[in-house]
């Protein structure tokens, strides 16, 4: 059955679901401005001269970018709420083929390639393993091969990820299925690395599927998401809409419950917009890799400052492009058992957001100069951008409003603001009640769609998955009040992220953090701008107006305690004592998936004992591993390489730097050396000592 | 004689054997044990080091065949679609 798709590409038609798409886009643009100029004209009012002077001007237009953004994610969500009350959407890619038809396709060759950089290595692979796992039940695994492509710079790491690639594949029986691939310079990052694995084997494959190190897939999804390309060609990529598991902390516990109970709502709505002309967001999603290879290509930006050099952010740009090439790009919130982790602390998140920040401004360049971009991905940059350029705007908004509120109090009355010469005064007007029924009309915005998704998991006999009513109740309270709490220290960080990216500063990334506490000295020093700077405004509030004080509360406050929310959120024992109290409970917490099952205890795939290097030098199946796949190439400095692997006989691995022992380590010889002289070394030596460790019964 | 030469040399010996993969029963213990008595006889000096380089002809160390980290190249492009102002060069 075929509702929508053109299986034709060449057929001149348009297909329904653009129509459909075109139309729900008018009506949602004619809603959001319709809105802003209500808001707009309310906050027109709320002002003392009515927006007639350049201040107030200013504060005017700032509020209408907001009220318009805050807009479009509340007809988004209300958009998402209707379409799940009917069931779904009828104009989806999951829905063009029943269920029969979908059985009956034939799976096509697909690599499952896995992306990785200092990641922690035994959680990765078991996200690997797991998925592979699932697959096996499927009775589909023969279809798919898998590859770890690693860009991780240390000899340490990516000799533990290599031995654990060689365990995965004796644990799996996946020799020649499994590869790993350790790429000597990580050229254009991310995307480069994919790129990398694309010009060596993308021609072997119909298909890739993209996974994040922390992402985990079923195997049924992957089998279907196979079957639904292989019924829509003009679909160039597929994009699952992943949920959070395996949260620890209790910032990551808030994201998972936000995620599973808002979510839904949202990704519909979003979905339900774009159609066929969704974003790709860089993992948990398929890819035709010819048309991928064909289009996709990321040439460098040729501007300036931060618009000259690679794309940092790729996925949205390489959704675009395969839209600009005529190809379909659909994400899929109907597919299920697609799952991500949140990061543990506010720490680590906003060390993302500060890469991000960086990469989605830098799409401003492709915004207004790419040709031929569709305006569905025009629109998904411009969403970008303005998810963290929101937050510079919001705060300059606050500062604006606090100087209007100062000349207020300080100044005296300007009764001719219009320069022009106007012959009658203008008196200020104050409207309070005008300003609360603003407030309430925003925090209606905000709010709304949190209280549909509610009402969502009531209607969809979802409570249960959430704890009980009484309990999801609870938890969306303690849910809005974490996010009122991190609202402003997001926003505080997010303005100097666009500012750091404006300015062009470099960024230094390396990996994220998965699983580690924030201290009360990194958390204090970190946020100790953000709350010396709202102790600063809210004590100068007070002494203008009480009044204005009291308003300045939701902000100040918030960034006063940013140290101790970071701190505590970050805590696992509280993660943990909230989740033994049933709040934040999200399904898979409450009943383990497979998947699920085995990331939370991963199977360690590395000795515990030794280090990764110590390893490869010791254990004779890893040392012959390393050695098969090392170079057999001579050194170019000889003498060097001979006075390295001398000292790392004497003094073992910690004698060298990172460069010398990366060489050793990837030099089959010096493997073979190594490993000859520290089993013979003496027993009081750093080999000596060693091989006690190997010796003990337990090792291994 | 030193006692810890020898059983450092018989340690070393049977870790070595059971991490390359053979089962570490009373009877490879007994052959290692004999494999260290042979080369005593030699004296002393360089026990450990006669041990270990005689390991793998005395006993069947399993050598599995060489991993293989990625299959053979099959080497394509990228393509750029649509260049156009201010994206490519």
């Amino acid at each position: 059955m075929s509702l929508a798709m053109n299986a034709n590409p060449e057929a001149p038609t348009v297909p329904r679901w653009k129509v459909v798409a075109a139309t729900r886009r008018t009506i949602l643009i004619l809603l959001v401005l319709a809105q802003t100029v209500g808001g707009l004209y309310g906050m027109q009012s709320v002002l003392p001269y009515h927006g007639g002077n350049l201040l107030e001007k200013g504060i005017l237009f700032l509020f209408a970018v907001l009220f318009a953004w805050i807009s479009v994610g509340f007809w988004t969500a209300l958009l998402g709420f209707w379409l799940r009350r009917r069931g779904g959407d009828r104009y989806s890619l999951v829905r063009h083929h029943d269920a029969a038809t979908l059985a009956a396709t034939p799976l096509a060759r697909t690599a499952v390639v896995m992306p990785v950089y200092n990641e922690p290595v035994d959680r990765t692979l078991a996200g690997l393993r797991a998925t592979i796992e699932d697959l096996r039940a499927t009775g589909e695994l023969d279809h798919f091969d898998f590859y770890i492509l690693s860009d991780s710079r240390d000899a340490e790491q990516w000799l533990a990820e290599r031995s654990a690639w060689y365990r995965l594949c004796e644990e799996q029986d996946l020799h020649g299925r499994l590869f790993y691939r350790h790429r000597p310079v990580n050229l254009n990052f991310k995307s480069g690395n994919v790129a990398d694995f694309l010009r060596r084997w993308g021609r072997d494959y119909v298909y890739m599927v993209v996974l994040d190190a922390d992402s985990v897939m079923g195997g049924n999804t992957l089998t279907r998401m196979v079957r639904h390309m292989e019924l829509a060609p003009r679909v160039g990529i597929l994009q699952t809409s992943p949920s959070l598991i395996n949260a620890h902390s209790a910032f990551a516990r808030f994201q998972q419950f936000a995620n599973r109970v808002y979510g839904p709502l949202f990704t519909a709505g979003l979905a339900g917009i774009q159609l066929g002309e969704a974003a790709y967001w860089g993992h948990n999603a398929i890819i035709r890799t010819d048309l991928f290879m064909r289009h996709c290509g990321l040439r460098r930006l040729s501007g300036f400052g931060l618009f000259n050099g690679p794309i940092m952010s790729h996925d949205f740009v390489e959704a675009a492009y395969m839209g600009r090439a005529g190809y379909e790009v659909w994400m899929e919130p109907e597919l299920d058992e697609s799952y991500e982790e949140s990061p543990p602390t506010l720490v680590d998140e906003l060390t993302r957001d500060r890469r991000w920040a960086k990469g989605n401004l830098q799409h401003a360049w492709l915004f207004f100069f790419a040709p031929r971009l569709r305006f569905a991905h025009r629109m998904a940059f411009l969403n970008g951008i303005l998810s963290y350029l929101s937050s510079p705007i919001w705060l300059v908004f606050l500062i604006l409003t606090s100087i209007e509120a100062t000349r207020l109090t300080l100044w005296p009355i300007d009764y001719f603001p219009d320069q022009r010469g106007s012959m009658f005064p203008v008196w200020p007007e104050w409207h309070p009640h005008w300003a609360v029924g603003l407030v309430l009309s925003t925090l209606f915005l905000l709010f709304v769609p949190k209280f549909l998704a509610v009402l969502d998991v009531l209607l969809t006999g979802r409570r249960r998955q959430h704890g009980g009513a009484w309990r999801l109740f609870l938890s969306v309270c303690l849910e809005l009040l974490v996010s009122m709490l991190l609202a402003p220290i997001r926003m505080l960080a997010h303005s100097r992220y666009v500012l750091e990216a404006l300015f062009n500063v470099r960024l230094h990334w390396g990996g994220q953090n998965r699983t580690d506490e924030t201290g009360w000295r990194q958390a204090f020093l970190s946020q100790a701008p953000g709350t010396l700077l709202a102790i600063g405004w809210s004590g100068l509030a007070l002494r203008l107006d009480p009044m204005f004080f009291f308003w300045s509360l939701p902000v100040a406050l918030p960034l006063i305690l940013a140290a101790p929310t970071s701190v505590l959120l970050s805590r696992v024992a509280i993660g943990e004592r909230l989740r033994r109290r049933r709040l934040l409970l999200t399904p898979e917490e409450q009943r383990l998936s497979p998947q699920v099952d085995t990331i939370a205890a991963p199977r360690p795939l590395n000795p515990v004992r030794l280090t990764a290097f110590e390893a490869a030098v010791l254990d004779p199946v890893l040392n012959r591993v390393h050695r098969a796949l090392a170079r057999r190439r001579r050194p170019v400095d000889a003498e060097a390489w001979r006075q390295w692997l001398e000292r790392c006989m004497k003094e073992g691995p910690d004698g060298l730097n990172r460069r010398q022992l990366n060489a050793l380590a990837r030099d089959a010889d010096a493997l073979a050396r190594l490993h000859q002289a520290a089993w013979t070394a003496p027993r009081d030596s750093y080999w000596g000592v060693r091989v006690g460790v190997v010796k003990s019964r337990d090792y291994g | 004689m030193s006692d810890n030469l020898i059983e450092d040399a018989l340690g070393r010996a049977l870790a070595y054997l059971r991490l390359a993969g053979l089962d570490a029963d009373p009877a490879l213990t007994r052959r290692a044990l004999r494999l260290v008595d042979e080369m005593l006889e030699q004296g002393e000096d360089g026990l450990v080091e006669r041990v270990m380089s005689a390991l793998p002809e005395r006993f069947a160390v399993p050598e599995p065949p060489e991993p293989l980290g990625t299959p053979p190249i099959h080497r394509g492009a990228i393509g750029y679609g649509v260049g156009g102002y201010g994206v490519g060069r």
